[in-house]
């Protein structure tokens, strides 16, 4: 089981990290990133790591973390169905679940040496530039956009189980995509807005108890410290909101792949 | 020992019936040739077999295993060759390989051999990309009989390939079967499974038509073979000769082309004695029966031998 699950990530490892768009990704995480710092705060040059986590936060991860787990994801299965080669690959002595467990290792793998390579790197520039740097505070920001990374990956992994065509599958993953990063926050600023239109103060418990659901917003919330933490909204359960979004998408990707005709 | 059974196998999609309640079987030992045109059911049956789709009724059984409960342990056994096999663009073909050997379990030392063997040394540290239609399929080869499985199936295997391609899949597939491997292969090329095959199972339109020996279905269709000449100029000294060879049926004549129907094994004779009559052959192709000629013996006499 396990040596079939490792030929099967080392291959998907193998196959993307050639992809330029994802040298391109790690590249830019690092200029962004010591861009976010040097330029954060240029009166006094640069900025502490938390500082700067803050900056790019808004940045890369919102916006361009989700777009590698899409990219990398959408085709992982549709498109290997529709190029042909899934028929080879299951006529191998492996399972479907070890196929869908092998390529979420694999290009997991990849997810999360972009963000090591490109905020990794970053750290350790501005961690040689300011005073006494928080490493915990960098540390555990870089685990959670890896967690953050595998959630979207996940999600796309599910659109390529679901959907019959590659592009279809694409279609899917813009829209998760645009839907996660840009509706989301209308909907958030009109549910405030329905919320007040009595008179009465919003309620921000609620509202922030909402930004749990999305795992972007959910991320930020780990990430921001300005937001009040209280029994609903604390760290431990933006982190569940992370874990089940890398989860429960890949259960169910397998669930379907199980059933589906090659 | 039966090696594939299937047993009234029916798959629809929507309401189409791709395959429509066909049963046959493989022996151990045996090639086995699945002949049919184009979109009459094999690849659907073949991904049958393989589990790769899920059948509407019908059981199927490979070693006398089912193939739906057992199928990590089947699989083990088998070698697949897809029609149209694709690989991963961005890996060698090295890479592609050693792939398919750590799953299957095969030492990666016979991939080279196997590269070698089948003209893809060279480019063996080439990504597999930029490799032609014929190349691709020759690797698909390869990868099918990695690790020496005892039953290969094989969805049209000299699709795309060259003439030497053909002649070098051929050889390799009777050679395998010397061995003792079990060889399912479907074609649409009639020729190619009488040369190669023990016994072939004929599919129309999802239904099977026959299941007969080779033999028998040569026998059956008792087609004379057309040998159609085409001559610089033709002569009746050219065609009195042609006339006299022994096992020459008729001929017709048409233009410069000359139309000879006799067995195969005159089709030699035939050239010496127009070359010994001073002809000059320009074209010579041979006329085989074609599937629809097959189909319609096989329906017209009802299915005898299934």
């Amino acid at each position: 089981m396990t040596k079939v699950v490792l030929s099967i990530a080392k291959k998907e490892f193998l196959d993307n990290i050639r992809n330029y768009w994802i040298l391109g990704f790690s590249l830019l995480f690092l200029v962004i990133t010591l861009l976010g710092s040097y330029f954060g705060s240029i009166l006094v040059g640069w900025q502490d790591l938390e500082g700067t986590i803050e900056t790019i936060e808004n940045t890369v991860v919102r916006f361009f973390i989700p777009i590698i787990g899409l990219m990398l994801g959408y085709a992982s299965i549709v498109g290997e169905i529709e190029r042909g080669s899934m028929s080879s690959l299951l006529s191998l002595p492996v399972t479907r679940d070890e196929v869908i467990l092998g390529k979420f290792l694999g290009l997991g793998s990849v997810i999360c040496s972009t963000i090591l390579i490109g905020f990794g790197i970053a750290g350790i520039v501005i961690a040689a530039n300011v005073p006494s740097p928080n490493y915990g505070a960098y540390l555990i920001f870089i685990g959670t956009s890896m967690l953050l990374g595998l959630g979207f990956l996940s999600i796309s992994m599910l659109l390529s189980s679901i959907f019959k065509s590659r592009a279809a599958a694409m279609g899917g993953a813009i829209f998760t995509w645009v839907f996660f990063s840009i509706i989301w926050t209308f909907l958030i600023v009109g549910i405030a807005f329905y919320l007040m239109s009595d008179g009465s103060k919003p309620n921000m418990d609620l509202f922030y108890s909402i930004q749990l659901i999305n795992p972007i917003t959910a991320h930020s919330l780990i990430e921001n410290t300005n937001i009040p933490h209280n029994v609903v909204v604390s760290y431990e359960h933006a982190t569940l909101s992370l874990l089940l979004w890398t989860i429960v998408p890949l259960l169910t990707a397998t669930w379907i792949f199980r059933r589906k005709e090659i | 020992m039966d090696m594939i059974e299937v047993y009234d196998l029916t798959k629809h999609y929507g309401g189409f019936k791709a395959v429509d309640n066909v049963s046959f079987n493989v022996k151990e030992g045996e090639i086995f040739g699945f002949l049919g045109p184009n979109g009459a059911g094999k690849t659907t049956t073949i991904k049958a077999i393989l589990h790769l789709v899920n059948i509407s009724s019908g059981e199927i059984k490979i070693n006398g295993l089912d193939v739906k409960k057992n199928e990590k342990e089947v699989k083990r056994n088998i070698g697949y060759l897809p029609e149209n096999v694709a690989f991963y663009d961005n890996l060698t073909a090295l890479q592609n390989l050693y792939f398919y050997a750590d799953i299957k379990n095969a030492s990666r030392a016979e991939c080279m051999s196997l590269l070698e063997e089948f003209r893809l040394k060279d480019s063996a540290y080439r990504r597999v990309g930029k490799f032609s239609k014929g190349m691709i399929q020759r690797l698909g080869m390869i990868q099918a009989i990695l690790g020496e499985p005892r039953l290969l199936i094989l969805d049209e295997p000299t699709a795309g390939l060259d003439p030497r391609g053909v002649v070098l899949i051929r050889k390799k597939i009777q050679e395998l079967n010397r061995r003792g491997v079990t060889i399912f292969l479907s074609s649409h090329i009639l020729s190619e499974v009488q040369e190669i095959c023990d016994r072939v199972g004929i599919i129309n339109r999802g239904v099977l038509i026959a299941q007969d020996t080779v033999q028998n279905l040569s026998k059956k269709l008792d087609i004379k073979p057309k040998i159609s000449i085409e001559l610089e100029k033709i002569s009746d000294q050219i065609l009195d000769a042609i006339k006299k060879v022994e096992g020459v049926e008729g001929i017709d004549v048409l233009e410069n082309t000359v139309d000879v129907i006799c067995s195969s094994g005159v089709k030699a004779k035939v050239v010496v004695a127009i070359e010994n009559a001073g002809g000059k052959i320009i074209n010579l192709r041979t006329r085989e029966p074609s599937l629809e000629e097959v189909f319609m013996k096989y329906t017209e006499e009802g299915v005898e031998g299934a």
